[in-house]
C-alpha cells in the first residue's frame, strides 16, 4: 500500500511538472503570424513538453542581434533569409545538424538549398512569378505572359506593378536573377524598360497582387505564396512562373550557443517532416515545401523539384551585391521614373509609323536610353562593399550615397538627351 | 398624384439605402470576408493608408532594443506579438479546449475582491491583466489554465447539446502567489464595423434603455456610462464585452498597452506594476512605442473594413429563421437596426441605418455567464449585447473560433443556450420550439 502510495506521488509529481514545466524553446523568426500561428500550434500539439518561445525580429536585426557576443537566448533561427545564414555560419553561430534527411533533396536543379555542410537546412522555397487576372487581361487584349521580356512590349504600359528593391525586400533577388540569366547590361535595359511600362511599388504594406486586384495593374511581379495565399483565401487571379525564375529558400539552424539542443533538434525534425511540410499547404501560407512527397497533397501546386520551371541562380552572388543593385535600381529607374516612362512611351509611339529615316533616329534614341554607365562589379568592388555595408558605416553610407548620386545625375543626363531627341523628331515628323 | 410622390419618395429612400450599402458593405464571401475595404475608400486609400493599417495591425512586434525602431517595444509583458493573433482574418478567437492546451487568442483579466458591485481594483502585483509572456530577463506572469465542467441539455424534439462550463486556475506565478484575486477569460472579439458603432446615434442607445424595466417585458438595459478624464464629462461605453470603452482609439490603444505592452500617447505607461522592478527596468522601445502616426493608421483600418452583407435573405428558411428570432425575443436587445448620427465623421457614415444586431447597452445574463468580477461599471454578471453581424463568417474566416466572451460555446446554438438573466426566455423559447424553426433560427443567423 505505501509502496503504491509513493509510486503515484512520485508519478503524480512527474505528471505535474512535466506539465508545469515544459522545455521552453527560444525560435527567433522572421515570418508572419500566419506562418508561426500554424506552426507552433501543430508543433505544440505534437510535442507538450516543449514550449516554443517565439521571438520576432527582421533578418538583418537578428544578424545583428545574434552576432553581438551577450546575445539574446535563442535556440533556433527559423526564417526565410540565405544571408543570415551564411554569416551565421561563416561567424561559428551554428551548430551541425544530425537530423536524417531521407526525403529532402538536397539541391534544386544545379543549386544547392541546404548548406552541404549541414549547418542549416532548408524549410521551404519561394519561387518569382507574375500574377494577373485572366479575365481582365482578356479584356485588356493582353497575352498571358510566359517569360519576363514579354513585359517589354508597348501594350505594357501602366499595367504592370513592380516592386522598388530598395524598399521591398523580395525584389532584391527578383531584380538579379533577370542580370544573372540574361547578363548585366541586357538584364538592366530590360529592367528599364519592364520599369517604363509600370507602377513602382515602394513600401506602404500594399502588395503588388492587390495593385491587380485593385484595378491599377494588369500583372504584378511577386512570388508564388504572395498569389496564392491569396488565391486560396478568394482572389480571382492566377500565378504563372516565366520560363526561366529563381527560387529563394527559406531555412532552419540551431545556434551552436543553444541551450535547449534537443528540444531545438526536435522542432527542425518537425518542421522539415512529412506532418510540418504538409502544414505549409494551409490557406493562409501556401508556401512550396521542401519534401516532393508532399506535392501528392496539393495536385495544382507546381512542383519545382520535378523540373518543369528553369531555375539558374547564384545566391552568392546576388546576396553579394543585392544592396548595390537597389542603389543602381533607384539612380536609373526611381528617381527618374517619370522620364524614363515619358521617353518610352514616345519612342513607342513614334515606332509605329516611322519610315526608314526616323527608324535610324529611333534606334539612336534607344542607344542612348540603354547606355549603362556601370559595369558588372567584381566582388571586391569598393563601392559594392560600402554600399553592402553603409547601414553599418557612416562613411560606407556616404561614399555609396555619392556613388547613387553620380550616376543618377548621369541617367537623368541620358533620359534629358533621349527626350530632347524625340522631341525634334516629333517636331520633323 | 400624392401616391406618385410618395412612390418616388420611396424610390429615393430605396435607391439611397442601395448606395450607402455598396459604401459599407462586402459581398466577399471568402476567407477575407471580414478584413475588405469599405467600397467608399478609393484606390489609392485602399492601396495606401487602409494597407499601411492592415500592416501595423499584421505586424508581429520586436523586443527593444533593434535596429528596426519603428516596429520595437513589445512588451516587458504582454500576451501576444500581433493584433492578429487574437483576431485571425479579423474574426473572433477561441478557446482551449483544455488545461493543457495554451491560449493562443484569449487571455484573462484580474482583480481583487472588493465590496463595490460594479468597480473592482487591479491585482497589486498582477495588475488588470495576467500576461503570458516577457522579454528576456523580465518573469512573465504565470499562465493560465482552463478547465471544464460539461452538462448536457434536452431541447425539443429529442435533441441534445452538450455545454461546457469554464473556470480559470492560474498556476506557474511569476512573482508570487495569486492569492484571492477574481478572474475573467476573453478571446479576442471579431472587429466588424467598429467605425460605425463609434458613431451610433447617442439618442438611439439612449432611447433603448430601460433600466428599471418598466414596460415589464424582461429586459432592462442600461447605458455603460464612462467618465471622460480629460473632460470629466459622461460618455457611453460602446466597445468591449463590458461596453466599457467610449472611442475605436482608446480600444485599439488600450490592446496595443495591455495586450501587446506597447505605449501610446493614450496610455504612456508600460504594463508593469509597483512591484514588477524588472519590467520598470526593461528597455523601452521609445516613448511612446506607438507613434501617433501609427496608431491613426490601426484606426484607419479597423475604422474602413467592410461589413459582410447579409446573405440568403430571400431564402425561405432564412425568412422563417428572422421571423423566429423576433418572436423569441431575440430583437429586444439584438436590435436589428440603428442609425448612425447624422454628424457622423467621415461625412460617409453620417445617417446611415445600419445593422449590428446590438443596442450597446448592459444586459444581467445571469448566474452562468456571470464571472463575478465587476469590470469599469458593469457587474459580473452584465455584459454589452454582442453584435452579431458577420457572426454567420466566423467559420469561414478563421480555423476555429469560440462564442461568448470566453469562447465556452462552440456553436451558436450553443451561445444560445448560455443565455440567462434577461436572456432566459429566449432561451427558453428555442429550447421548447420546434427543431424546424431552432434550424431556421440558426440559419438566419449564419446569413448575418
Amino acid at each position: 500500500m505505501m509502496k503504491s502510495l509513493l509510486t503515484c506521488t512520485l508519478a503524480c509529481l512527474l505528471l505535474f511538472s512535466g506539465v508545469a514545466k515544459a522545455v521552453t524553446l527560444n525560435v527567433m523568426t522572421s515570418y508572419p503570424q500566419p506562418v508561426v500561428m500554424v506552426m507552433q500550434q501543430a508543433f505544440e500539439e505534437a510535442h507538450p513538453d516543449i514550449e516554443l518561445n517565439i521571438l520576432w525580429r527582421r533578418p538583418h536585426d537578428a544578424l545583428s542581434v545574434l552576432l553581438q557576443e551577450e546575445s539574446e537566448n535563442v535556440d533556433v533561427i527559423w526564417m526565410p533569409s540565405v544571408r543570415t545564414f551564411l554569416s551565421l555560419k561563416a561567424h561559428g553561430k551554428l551548430a551541425q545538424f544530425k537530423q536524417n534527411r531521407t526525403g529532402l533533396p538536397v539541391l534544386l536543379g544545379d543549386t544547392a538549398i541546404s548548406d552541404p555542410q549541414g549547418y542549416f537546412i532548408a524549410t521551404e522555397i519561394a519561387g518569382y512569378g507574375l500574377f494577373f487576372e485572366p479575365e481582365k487581361l482578356k479584356q485588356a487584349g493582353l497575352a498571358v505572359p510566359n517569360q519576363w521580356q514579354d513585359l517589354l512590349a508597348a501594350e505594357w504600359q501602366d499595367n504592370i506593378a513592380l516592386p522598388i528593391p530598395s524598399e521591398v525586400s523580395f525584389a532584391h533577388m527578383l531584380i538579379d536573377q533577370l542580370l544573372q540569366a540574361e547578363g548585366w547590361q541586357t538584364g538592366w535595359n530590360q529592367w528599364q524598360q519592364i520599369a517604363a511600362n509600370s507602377h513602382l511599388m515602394g513600401r506602404g504594406g500594399m502588395f503588388t497582387t492587390e495593385a491587380v486586384l485593385a484595378g491599377q495593374a494588369k500583372v504584378a511581379f511577386t512570388m508564388d505564396f504572395f498569389a496564392a495565399s491569396s488565391i486560396a483565401n478568394g482572389a480571382n487571379g492566377k500565378f504563372i512562373y516565366p520560363k526561366q525564375t529563381a527560387f529563394n529558400p527559406a531555412h532552419v539552424g540551431i545556434l551552436s550557443a543553444a541551450t535547449q539542443p534537443e528540444a531545438a533538434n526536435t522542432f527542425v525534425d518537425f518542421i522539415v517532416s512529412e506532418q510540418g511540410q504538409s502544414l505549409l499547404l494551409h490557406p493562409d501560407l501556401r508556401k512550396l515545401p521542401v519534401r516532393p512527397s508532399v506535392y501528392s497533397q496539393a495536385p495544382k501546386m507546381q512542383n519545382p523539384f520535378a523540373g518543369y520551371i528553369r531555375h539558374q541562380y547564384d545566391y552568392q552572388t546576388g546576396l553579394q551585391r543585392r544592396e548595390y543593385n537597389a542603389v543602381v535600381f533607384d539612380a536609373a529607374i526611381t528617381l527618374h521614373h517619370d522620364k524614363l516612362k515619358q521617353a518610352w512611351q514616345q519612342w513607342h509611339q513614334l515606332q509605329q509609323n516611322a519610315d526608314a529615316d526616323q527608324q535610324a533616329a529611333l534606334a539612336e534614341i534607344k542607344t542612348v536610353l540603354q547606355q549603362w554607365p556601370v559595369e558588372e562589379p567584381a566582388m571586391d568592388n569598393d563601392v559594392l562593399q560600402d554600399c553592402a555595408q553603409r547601414h553599418d558605416d557612416v562613411k560606407k553610407q556616404q561614399n555609396c550615397e555619392a556613388f547613387k548620386s553620380e550616376l543618377a545625375q548621369s541617367f537623368e543626363r541620358q533620359y534629358d538627351k533621349a527626350l530632347n531627341m524625340l522631341a525634334q523628331l516629333t517636331t520633323k515628323s | 398624384m400624392m401616391r406618385l410622390f410618395a412612390l418616388i419618395f420611396i424610390g429615393i429612400v430605396l435607391s439611397a439605402k442601395v448606395y450607402a450599402e455598396d459604401l459599407l458593405e462586402t459581398t466577399e464571401l471568402s476567407r477575407r470576408a471580414l478584413s475588405m475595404p469599405m467600397p467608399l475608400l478609393d484606390s489609392e486609400q485602399k492601396l495606401g493608408q487602409f494597407a499601411a493599417g492592415r500592416s501595423l495591425f499584421n505586424q508581429m512586434w520586436v523586443i527593444a532594443p533593434s535596429s528596426d525602431e519603428d516596429i520595437d517595444g513589445l512588451g516587458p509583458l504582454y500576451n501576444s506579438i500581433s493584433c492578429l493573433a487574437c483576431h485571425s482574418g479579423n474574426g473572433r478567437g477561441h478557446a482551449p479546449d483544455g488545461p493543457t492546451e495554451k491560449m493562443r487568442s484569449m487571455l484573462v483579466r484580474l482583480s481583487i475582491p472588493g465590496e463595490n458591485p460594479f468597480h473592482s481594483e487591479p491585482h497589486l502585483v498582477y495588475g488588470g491583466q495576467l500576461q503570458e509572456f516577457a522579454v528576456p530577463g523580465v518573469p512573465a506572469e504565470g499562465r493560465a489554465e482552463i478547465h471544464y465542467e460539461y452538462s448536457t441539455i434536452a431541447l425539443s424534439e429529442g435533441e441534445t447539446v452538450t455545454l461546457r462550463k469554464p473556470s480559470i486556475k492560474l498556476v506557474n506565478p511569476g512573482y508570487g502567489e495569486f492569492g484571492e484575486v477574481l478572474t475573467s477569460a476573453r478571446i479576442g472579439p471579431a472587429l466588424v464595423g467598429m467605425g460605425l458603432v463609434e458613431m451610433i446615434d447617442k439618442q438611439e442607445i439612449l432611447s433603448w434603455q430601460d433600466a428599471d424595466d418598466a414596460n415589464a417585458d424582461g429586459i432592462s438595459g442600461r447605458v455603460n456610462w464612462i467618465i471622460d478624464d480629460a473632460t470629466l464629462t459622461r460618455k457611453i461605453g460602446r466597445f468591449g464585452y463590458k461596453a466599457s470603452i467610449v472611442s475605436l482609439n482608446e480600444q485599439i490603444a488600450s490592446a496595443f498597452q495591455a495586450d501587446l505592452g506597447l505605449t501610446s500617447a493614450l496610455f504612456p505607461e508600460e504594463n508593469c506594476s509597483d512591484v514588477q522592478l524588472a519590467c520598470q527596468q526593461a528597455v523601452s522601445g521609445g516613448k511612446p512605442e506607438l507613434t501617433a502616426e501609427q496608431l491613426q493608421a490601426v484606426s484607419f483600418y479597423l475604422q474602413f473594413l467592410a461589413v459582410p452583407a447579409p446573405r440568403d435573405q430571400s431564402k425561405p428558411e432564412v425568412i422563417r429563421g428572422r421571423a423566429v428570432f423576433d418572436e423569441a425575443g431575440c430583437t429586444a436587445c439584438h436590435r436589428p437596426q440603428i442609425k448612425t448620427s447624422s454628424t457622423a465623421k467621415p461625412a460617409a457614415f453620417a445617417n446611415r441605418l445600419i445593422a449590428p444586431y446590438s443596442d450597446y447597452l448592459l444586459h444581467d445574463m445571469g448566474e452562468e455567464l456571470s464571472d463575478h468580477r465587476p469590470d469599469s461599471g458593469a457587474t459580473g454578471a452584465e455584459w454589452r449585447t454582442a453584435p452579431l453581424w458577420g457572426i454567420g463568417l466566423a467559420e469561414k474566416v478563421g480555423d476555429r473560433v469560440g462564442y461568448l466572451h470566453d469562447g465556452r460555446a462552440t456553436t451558436l446554438l450553443e451561445a444560445i443556450l448560455w443565455h440567462g438573466g434577461e436572456g432566459q426566455k429566449s432561451r427558453d423559447g428555442v429550447i421548447n420550439m420546434p427543431k424546424a424553426d431552432r434550424d431556421a433560427l440558426l440559419q438566419f443567423l449564419k446569413s448575418l
